[in-house]
């Protein structure tokens, strides 16, 4: 019965059929206002059976329902639709000018930096080189927090 | 709740059901707003009671909805549309307990929740109160107090009047295991508020 310990939804053994019937009972006379048994267990488990009848206080606004038919309204959802392909369109088209560029430094890599030392002259390549790789620090740090910003549920008061 | 009912709800889908899902799956106007509707009160019974919070039950609810109407088409109507609404609420609740690390069958670690020492704790006056309400007012807190997969079924089965067979549908948890939840749900709100509630009328 080791199994049974590990799974917290099963509770422990202890069930007394019995009990179970007057509460049972008690659940049924609850909502008719019927009492057949004046025990003090009848009586207040029929007082549990009708707080747990009772509907929460709170509740989903008014406007829920059409609220979020709106939401899913055809029209809405392909324009959500056009608009996400019209993202992934942008994103390949990045993708592929970024593997242009990769390739180009490849080809004409050498030359590139042999020019850009020419003209930086001494260390200007070295710094040049230095603020690049801060500058990709930063945009990817903040993309970091963005991504873990957006995965983060909305936490309420 | 009796095996008369369960038979009925193990049939499947009723017309009227059948006729919504039809409708909602071919963008009738109004047909979602109907199936929200008609649901929600049920959606909300599940979310609020795993979660508590009515800010994030409210999330919830909209989340389950916007994947009930994306995942229409699976619904195969070998159960009430009402069990398939509710398994999805449940499925989306309890993966936000499981995200945000709350276990689902032991009592709340968090402030908000009174413990059952809090519940019957000197600072209550009874004799001063008048009986009926605080005694329900009491009941709430302990019901409140009770892990959420214990005060869920709970509400599932007395507010909601679901059968066990179908809880057990909705949840994923044995119908022998849901009843002894009940029994012990039940009868450790009994005790937790026996020196509180006596008897009277």
């Amino acid at each position: 019965m080791n199994h049974r310990r590990q799974d917290p939804t099963i509770p422990e053994d202890g069930f007394d059929e019995r009990e179970w019937r007057l509460q049972e009972r008690a659940c049924r006379e609850a909502p008719a206002g019927l009492a057949s048994d004046d025990s003090v267990d009848a009586i207040q488990y029929r007082r549990i059976a009708e707080a747990l009848r009772r509907p929460p206080t709170d509740g989903l606004p008014p406007e829920f329902a059409a609220d979020l038919a709106r939401r899913v309204a055809p029209g809405v959802l392909d324009a959500v639709s056009k608009w996400r392909f019209e993202r992934i369109l942008l994103r390949a088209l990045v993708a592929a000018f970024a593997l242009g560029a990769l390739g180009v430094l490849g080809v004409y890599g050498t030359t590139l930096v042999a020019m850009a030392r020419a003209a930086a002259g001494g260390n200007g390549l070295s710094w040049a080189v230095a603020v690049a790789a801060c500058a990709g620090l930063s945009w990817a740090f903040d993309r970091l927090l963005r991504s873990i910003g957006r995965r983060q549920p909305l936490r309420h008061a | 709740m009796d095996a008369g009912e369960a038979e009925q709800q193990a049939q499947g889908a009723s017309r009227d059901e059948r006729a919504l899902v039809a409708a909602v799956l071919a963008d009738a106007p109004g047909a979602f707003e109907r199936l929200v509707r008609d649901y929600q009160g049920l959606c909300w019974h599940v979310v609020l009671r795993m979660v508590r919070h009515p800010e994030d039950a409210r999330e919830l609810c909209q989340e389950a909805f916007l994947r009930v109407h994306q995942c229409l088409h699976q619904y195969r109507f070998d159960a009430p549309l009402k069990s398939w609404i509710a398994q999805v609420a449940y499925s989306v609740a309890r993966r936000h307990l499981e995200r945000r690390r709350i276990p689902l069958a032991e009592p709340s670690a968090d402030g908000d929740a009174l413990s059952p020492a809090e519940l019957v704790g000197d600072g209550f006056d009874l004799e001063a109160a008048t009986a009926d309400a605080e005694a329900a007012r009491l009941l709430h807190a302990a019901i409140d107090a009770l892990p959420p997969l214990q005060r869920t079924l709970l509400t599932l089965y007395h507010l909601d009047e679901l059968s066990i067979p179908e809880i057990s549908r909705i949840t994923g948890i044995a119908a022998g295991t849901i009843k002894s939840h009940l029994f012990r749900s039940r009868r450790q709100l009994r005790e937790m508020l026996e020196p509180k509630i006596g008897v009277a009328a």
